[in-house]
């Protein structure tokens, strides 16, 4: 089957000017020849049946047929416009050359013309006063102002150098405040573990003041124990008195041990009274005294004999003795017997006399003595 | 307690009256200074005296002892090391501060014939040893019934016990050791060693081992003294307690070098509180004794405080004892809390000038 393309299209194509072309903005118009159309299409069917796999519908034959004319159309025209761009820099190329060989021909002219000049110029040279002045004076006043432009670069360039030696400052300054604030913060962190720590202590000791409060309490109760124990005594003791008071007989032993008593400090005052005697009288004789003594000890003896034994019969009978608690003089008496008792036994062995104790010298006591007597007389 | 304080024997312009032309005489005649000073105490014995060069020669030893095995052995030891001892009733008892020495090493306690400043009658046993201990530091008499003023507690106002007993013993004991003793209040005994300059008025407190005693004297007469039962032993007592160590150990810590106002550790805390408990304890009491007593002097200025003995010893005791003052309203105008120089020998010291006047 074969189409007539040129009358397909003329038939189908409708005609319009270029000015109404214009009118709706179309200033390039593609131009395409039909003999081309024409082998787009062919090339366009044989590409569909190429593709396919076997005998196709008349339908779908149409719409791939007209696809791949759509295609190749395009591409065809992308080769249209290339070839076109292509020639219209040429042209442009072209004028660019004949423009340069004008402007290479006119500087050539001018060159001629200047050397002509110069040459003219060499043969007479012309001075101009005026001129020459007034060069002078611009240069002059350019001279200055590029002395002054100097002069302020070296201030600024001055300022320059002055802020870059403050910047580095403030750069150790900020350092040194990074530092202490470091240092503060750390300060602070410790200062707070010492206020844990503080008062951790004082709870400690809340702690033990508990306890010693707690102590209190139990001494307290001590003492009322004690006290409850005190008056247990005081009954006891009023008992005991009692007793003694039903029983005359304590008390008549009393009355003849102060009596002897009595008696033995009448002997002692006498053996005394006899002794002085003795001494001042020297030459009395011997005899007398002797005897006396003896007659004084065993009257003396006799009595501490009865003392002692009517001493332990109170005893035994409940009377208590003389001293409640054991502090009364006569128990002091005994208690020093008792200290230097072991004297009687004779050395006492020991090794006190070969050891020295701690000693220390200290400041006298004269001006004590001194303030003292001062305050006496006073 | 008593508000005149103090015994006959010691009131001190009575002495100061007799004393004057005898002690020019003695020391015209002789280089001796008669008079002797002894602290009876709870924790030491301690006697002083004046010497040649115009000073006085101090001696001290612990008021302790312990019983040994006797044998051959320990008695060669102890004559070659010079511990003294001596054979008591076939034991062999050690004297004094190497007595906690050997304590410490069988881990046994030391006897102590006195507990809370007095001698008890229970202890008249243990009264030989005292008797050896003082022969030891008191030395003879220098010349036969050589005077010597011995301390003794003011009342305690916090126990029933009896000074009178005690203050007897000791008389006696002196006595037979060839001596005229006369007693003096421990505290007047500050006020006389270091209360000088102030013309012997203010408030001396001897901050001892067994107790405190105070004396409030105006113009070196005592106007008020007593006692309290708690001193240096009551914080040891305590502190074991709490820490639970024996005894030994928390007088160790509370004897190093603390300080009571910086305790660096738990135990040394514990001291530093009892002790504040302490000064508080005493400075309460002056305050009430002070208010509740009649006939107190009218003090034209503002007075000093000055404390003494091994208890006012411990760094930081005058700051923790203003400490505690401020928080009082203390009824008399005080003008500076001190320390004595040497708080161990002060009360020894005021005896001594005490015996010297007397001589
Ligand atoms: N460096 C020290 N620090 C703390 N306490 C000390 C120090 N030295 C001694 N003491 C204490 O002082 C006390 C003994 O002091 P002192 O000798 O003044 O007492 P005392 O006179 O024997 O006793 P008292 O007067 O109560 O009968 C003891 O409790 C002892 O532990
Ligand atoms: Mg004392």
């Amino acid at each position: 089957m074969s189409i007539d393309v040129r009358r397909a299209i003329e038939k189908n194509a409708y005609v319009t000017s270029v000015a109404d072309l214009e009118k709706r903005g179309q200033r390039h118009v593609r131009v395409i020849k039909t003999s081309t159309i024409r082998e787009l299409i062919d090339q366009a069917v044989e590409n569909v049946q190429r593709n396919a796999d076997g005998p196709m519908p008349k339908d779908e034959m149409v719409a791939e047929t007209g696809q791949e004319f759509q295609r190749l159309l395009k591409e065809k025209q992308s080769q249209q416009s290339a070839l076109e761009e292509t020639q219209t820099q040429i042209a442009h190329y072209k004028a660019l050359i004949t423009d340069l060989n004008s402007r290479i021909e006119h500087q050539e002219n001018e060159i001629a013309s200047l050397r002509a000049q110069a040459t003219a110029a060499a043969s007479t040279p012309v001075v101009d006063e005026a001129e020459l002045a007034s060069e002078r004076k611009r240069s002059n006043a350019l001279e200055q102002e590029v002395a002054e432009k100097t002069a302020q670069l070296s201030e600024l360039s001055a300022k320059a150098s002055r802020a870059a030696a403050l910047e580095s400052e403030l750069a150790t300054w900020r350092a040194r405040s990074e530092e202490a604030s470091a240092r503060a913060q750390k300060l602070e962190s410790e200062r707070a573990q010492h206020d844990a720590e503080t008062s951790e202590k004082v709870n400690r000791m809340n702690e033990h003041l508990l306890r010693q409060e707690r102590d209190v309490e139990a001494a307290k109760e001590a003492v009322a124990k004690a006290d409850a124990y005190q008056s247990e005594i005081a009954k006891l003791n009023a008992e005991i008195r009692t007793m003694r008071e039903s029983q005359p007989a304590t008390e008549s032993l009393v009355a003849e041990l102060r009596q002897m008593r009595e008696g033995m400090t009448e002997l002692q005052l006498r053996n005394r009274e006899l002794e002085m005697q003795a001494a001042q009288a020297q030459s009395a004789p011997q005899a007398d005294t002797s005897r006396l003594e003896e007659l004084l000890e065993a009257k003396m003896s006799q009595i501490s004999t009865e003392l002692s034994a009517k001493l332990s019969n109170m005893r035994v009978a409940g009377g208590g003795g003389g001293a409640v608690g054991g502090t009364s003089p006569e128990d002091i008496k005994n208690t020093i017997a008792a200290i230097f008792s072991h004297d009687l036994d004779g050395e006492i062995d020991s090794n006190l006399d070969d050891v020295t104790v701690k000693e220390k010298q200290s400041g006298g006591i004269a001006g004590n003595l001194a303030r003292l007597k001062n305050l006496g007389k006073k | 307690m008593s508000n005149s304080g103090d015994h006959e024997a010691m009131n001190p312009s009575d002495s100061a009256g007799v004393s004057a032309a005898s002690t020019e005489t003695a020391s015209s005649s002789q280089a001796v200074a008669l008079g002797k000073g002894l602290d009876v105490g709870t924790a030491n014995l301690v006697a002083a005296v004046q010497n040649d060069d115009g000073g006085i020669t101090v001696k001290m030893e612990r008021n302790a002892f312990i019983d040994i095995e006797h044998d051959v052995h320990s008695k060669n030891l102890l004559t070659k090391l010079k511990v003294p001892y001596v054979v008591h009733n076939n034991t062999m008892v050690v004297l004094g501060d190497e007595s906690f020495q050997l304590a410490n090493i069988f881990n046994r306690t030391t006897r102590r014939p006195m507990k809370d400043g007095l001698i008890s009658p229970s202890e008249a046993d243990a009264m030989t040893m005292v008797r050896l201990i003082i022969q030891k530091v008191l030395g003879e008499p220098q010349a036969p019934g050589e005077v010597v003023y011995f301390s003794v507690p003011g009342e305690p106002i916090d126990s029933e016990a009896n000074v009178v007993y005690h203050e007897g013993v000791f008389s006696g004991l002196l006595t037979k050791l060839g001596y005229e003793p006369r007693s003096m209040n421990e505290a007047h005994a500050v006020v006389f060693a270091e209360l000088a300059d102030q013309d012997f008025t203010g408030i001396g407190i001897s901050c001892g081992g067994g107790m405190f005693n105070v004396c409030v004297a105006f113009k070196s007469i005592p106007a008020l003294t007593f006692s309290t039962s708690r001193g240096g032993d009551w914080i040891d007592k305590n502190v074991s307690q709490v820490l639970g160590v024996p005894v030994s150990k928390a007088t160790f810590i509370k004897e190093q070098s603390m300080d009571l106002m910086n305790p660096t550790n738990r135990e040394e805390e514990a001291v530093s509180i009892y002790y504040r408990n302490l000064i508080n304890y005493t400075l309460t009491n002056i305050k009430s004794q002070f208010l509740g007593s009649s006939g107190m002097p009218e003090f034209p200025a503002p007075i000093d405080i000055v404390t003494s003995g091994g208890t006012s010893s411990p760094n930081g005791f005058i700051e923790l004892f203003r400490d505690e003052f401020k928080k009082l309203d203390f009824p008399i105008k005080i003008n500076e809390i001190r320390r004595a120089d040497d708080p161990l020998t002060s009360v020894a010291k005021g005896c001594l000038v005490a015996a010297a006047i007397a001589e």
